[in-house]
């Protein structure tokens, strides 16, 4: 790629020279002489800190309700006791907050003490510019890679129409295909030849885990390999208005997975709906009400999101009695464009969004009573179509045979990140703790498995098959799992990965005594991943599993 | 340093990023075995000069020795070690993969004070600050402070041994994210599509990889192995095979792993 095909990065003040410029210059560390070891190492705290100091920036944000620094400085001129209603309405800690704007001084203070060295910033400000062009070669990469993407997107899409129309493309429609695909071979050819240097990839992976982080922030949901090849393909229907349906297990992710591409994909909140067994007409279509001594139709929120455009989300669809299933029909039929008239009012609503449902995947036991009736199940196969939602990296294997976790332990790794894609584990350690990781993530891998299992077979038929264990209401979901790696993420890593474990999960799980058995098998599981190895019988108070159960499996009996 | 997190899964996504020069070195490995290209016929032993000129600062003989532990040579050992056992086209073969001539002895001191160079010894030999490499880039010390393995007999007791061995300064890259049976398959391969017959090939052991990188180190300033691990064959005393490495500002660090585990920076020098 040549310089001229480079994107722009705009030439903004380092953070020191923010700093600085803000606090001026420490002169009595401007005139210090230091050696050029000096110099390299304060550059290298510099850079430290530099980058660090974004996250105590943030924290600083956050601990005044997201207030940027010019609005928090308005704030404390109103007074101190503008200050602690603002504290007191958030419901914040004031010496928390003390403590973070104290942080982030510190870091500044060090940043001007260091940065006041016109050598130490001006060998700090030639390392960022490196940086600065690695950046750029990144982000030219990325930029053909997003091309890329867009065009396979659309070439896919226009086939798609045509399969639907049912009709070969002619010659004009054949043109403008041949010239997408001689793009997308043009862009995959630049993308093979593009000079790529060890820096370039390091970064390029420390971008791929922010993105993933800023995604969690904002959707609490990641998109994995897995999922954006389910996105690509079922998103040229979604954009028509085609209805879709995902089943799959509790929670594996349908409804964030609904939602994710609502927000990320079709531009729109969606409206979520709960659906239950208990669910009446009125709240699918509305209910006659008085308003000022008329009768009016009040709509529903499932009608009001159709007038908005908005995408509606219908979660456990599975669960909506049989005889109002037919009020759905209709809709389910419509596209984009279409007309849709309320059987009540009469009103004539024009299609704009999809309707998005989920099902839970019940066990035989329950399939009759809440499987999807056929008729609305074949009307989301019509659409975008019927699509199983598993737990991520279910029955994923190496080429050796190996089970492996991937998606998990990628997502996983971005929550214990920091900002810039570090984790603060010691070179000694790293190995260790990365393998406590990677067990842990085999654990969960175990206990979603057989928890498939069992709902697919039937706990009692999977409990006689091998080494599979029967699971009927718990699983450590990937929520779960984000959940144990923040705790762990949170004690700095120093409490072991089995009592966060314990701590976040068995105990938040007792519920007054259910699921004893569930919660014992999951023992049995990370015992034979190597967890729980001292853990006292007691510790995991759960009726019926005996002291000597516990010591059978840690090999002590 | 810091740790990367995506180094946790990296391994499953070998073929994501690849560098230019990855791409160009399978390109050229590719084109090589597709025209078949094999070794030529052995020749005679070659003299210190000879092997200096073709490895340059990659020779690592009797000076480097010297200067690094100190070691002056007997002639009885100076005997043994005249004649490198590879001919010139296996050295220059063996420069033109990345690997480097390592001449190794098995003690310290002389005479009555010899002492065997152990990787405890090397320990107490480099304890405190780092004299070794670039006053200007001073490590914090030269093996990181670990006691895991104070009794273990690899490093109480396992010595090199004298002569001569040709040592790749990297890891392989296929070796990447390869559990330890996997490692000797990716050996096996590296030897057959190089022409060296492949039961040459050997791991080294614990003292060997530490010998060499502090060796390396004393002679050239730099720090091989510094963002990854050397896998040996050797056994720690619950059962788990060593590997040794990462040797960055905070020393030379050994541990020991399960055969089936597989890390992104955890693979194998190939050595003869």
């Amino acid at each position: 790629m040549s310089k001229e095909q480079i994107p722009h990065i705009p030439n903004v003040l380092t953070t020191p020279e923010r700093v600085m410029e803000e606090h001026g210059l420490d002169e009595s560390k401007e005139k210090v002489k230091l050696s050029p070891e000096q110099v390299e190492t304060n550059v290298n705290e510099l850079t430290e800190l530099s980058a660090s100091r974004a996250e105590a920036s943030k924290h600083v944000r956050e601990s005044y309700g997201g207030l940027t620094k010019s609005e928090r400085e308005e704030l404390k001129e109103k007074g101190e006791g503008a200050v602690v209603a603002q504290l007191d309405a958030l419901n914040i800690d004031p010496e928390l907050a003390e403590f973070s704007e104290g942080v982030l001084a510190d870091y500044d203070k060090r940043i001007q003490e260091l940065g006041s060295n016109p050598k130490v910033l001006e060998e700090y400000k030639k390392r960022f510019e490196k940086l600065k062009g690695t950046l750029g070669n990144v982000v030219a990469y990325e930029h053909i890679q997003g091309e890329l993407d867009a065009v396979t997107k659309s070439e896919q899409k226009l086939r798609l129409l045509y399969e639907k129309v049912g009709r070969a493309p002619g010659p004009i429609e054949k043109k403008k295909l041949a010239e997408l695909t001689e793009h997308k071979n043009t862009l995959q050819e630049q993308l093979n030849k593009f000079e790529l240097d060890p820096a370039s990839v390091g970064m390029l992976r420390r971008r791929e885990v922010r993105k993933m982080q800023q995604d969690l922030e904002r959707y609490s949901f990641a998109e994995t390999e897995s999922r954006t090849e389910l996105i690509r393909e079922v998103l040229p229907d979604l954009m028509q208005g085609a209805p879709i349906l995902f089943q799959g297990e509790t929670g594996s992710g349908k409804s964030q997975l609904a939602k994710y591409i609502s927000e990320r994909y079709l531009g729109k909140e969606p409206v979520i709906i709960s659906v239950s067994e208990q669910i009446k007409e009125s709240q699918i279509m509305g209910t006659r009400g008085l308003e000022n001594g008329e009768t009016v139709f009040n709509y529903s929120e499932f009608i009001k999101a159709q007038q908005d455009g908005r995408p509606v989300v219908l979660d456990e669809v599975n669960l909506m009695p049989h005889e109002f299933s037919g009020l759905l029909h209709d809709l389910l039929q419509k596209r984009v464009g279409d007309v849709w008239t309320h059987p009540v009012t009469g009103e004539a609503i024009k299609i704009t969004a999809p309707i998005m449902a989920t099902a839970n995947l019940k066990s035989e036991r329950y399939k009759q009573r809440y499987e999807l009736d056929v008729a609305t199940l074949r009307r989301f196969i019509g659409g975008a179509g019927a699509r199983e939602i598993h737990y991520l990296d279910l029955g994923e294997k190496d080429k050796e045979g190996n089970y492996i976790a991937p998606e998990t332990l990628k997502i996983l790794a971005s929550v214990i990140a920091d900002r810039n894609g570090n984790i603060s584990w010691s070179v000694g350690e790293a190995p260790q703790k990365m393998e406590q990781l990677k067990r842990f993530v085999q654990a969960c891998r175990k206990i979603q498995e057989d928890f498939t299992l069992s709902v697919r077979e039937g706990a009692e038929e999977s409990l006689a098959k091998s080494d599979r264990l029967a699971f009927r209401e718990l699983v450590i979901t990937l929520k779960d799992q984000i959940e144990i790696m923040k705790a762990w993420k949170a004690s700095g890593f120093q409490e072991p990965l089995d009592q966060i474990v314990l701590k976040e999960f068995f105990r938040k799980a007792e519920i007054s005594g259910r699921a004893a058995k569930d919660r014992e098998n999951m023992v049995k599981v990370f015992m034979a991943n190597k967890f729980f190895q001292d853990t006292k019988p007691e510790d995991f108070n759960i009726q019926g599993l005996s002291a000597k159960t516990v010591r059978q499996w840690q090999g002590k009996e | 340093m810091p740790f990367e997190a995506y180094k946790i899964y990296e391994e499953y996504e070998p073929d994501k990023f690849k560098t230019t020069t990855q791409k160009k070195v399978e390109q050229a490995l590719d084109t090589a075995k597709k025209e078949g290209l094999v070794p030529e016929a052995k020749e005679a032993h070659v003299e210190f000069e000879e092997a200096k000129e073709i490895f340059g600062a990659d020779f690592l003989g009797p000076e480097s020795v010297g200067t690094t532990f100190g070691v002056e040579f007997s002639q009885e050992e100076l005997n043994q070690i005249e004649n490198i056992p590879f001919t010139r086209e296996e050295l220059e073969k063996a420069k033109e993969l990345g690997m480097m001539l390592v001449l190794r002895v098995p003690r310290v001191g002389k005479d009555k004070t010899a002492k065997p160079l152990t990787i405890k010894q090397m320990r107490g030999v480099f304890k405190g600050e780092d004299k070794l490499g670039d006053p200007k880039k001073k490590k914090s010390q030269i093996f990181y402070d670990q006691d895991w393995y104070n009794k273990e007999e690899f490093a109480t007791k396992d010595t090199p041994s004298l002569g001569w061995g040709l040592v790749m300064k990297k890891i392989l890259e296929e070796s990447r994210s390869k559990n330890w049976d996997q490692q000797q398959e990716v050996l096996k391969k590296w030897a057959e599509e190089n022409g060296i017959d492949s039961t040459s090939i050997k791991r080294r052991t614990p003292v060997e990889i530490a010998y060499d990188t502090l060796l390396y180190y004393g002679a050239n300033k730099e720090s091989l192995l510094s963002d990854t691990w050397d896998w040996t064959g050797v056994q720690s005393s619950d059962g788990h095979s060593v590997y040794v490495g990462f040797f960055g500002s905070v020393g030379l660090v050994v541990y020991s792993g399960s055969r089936g585990g597989a890390y992104s920076s955890l693979g194998v020098c190939p050595s003869r």
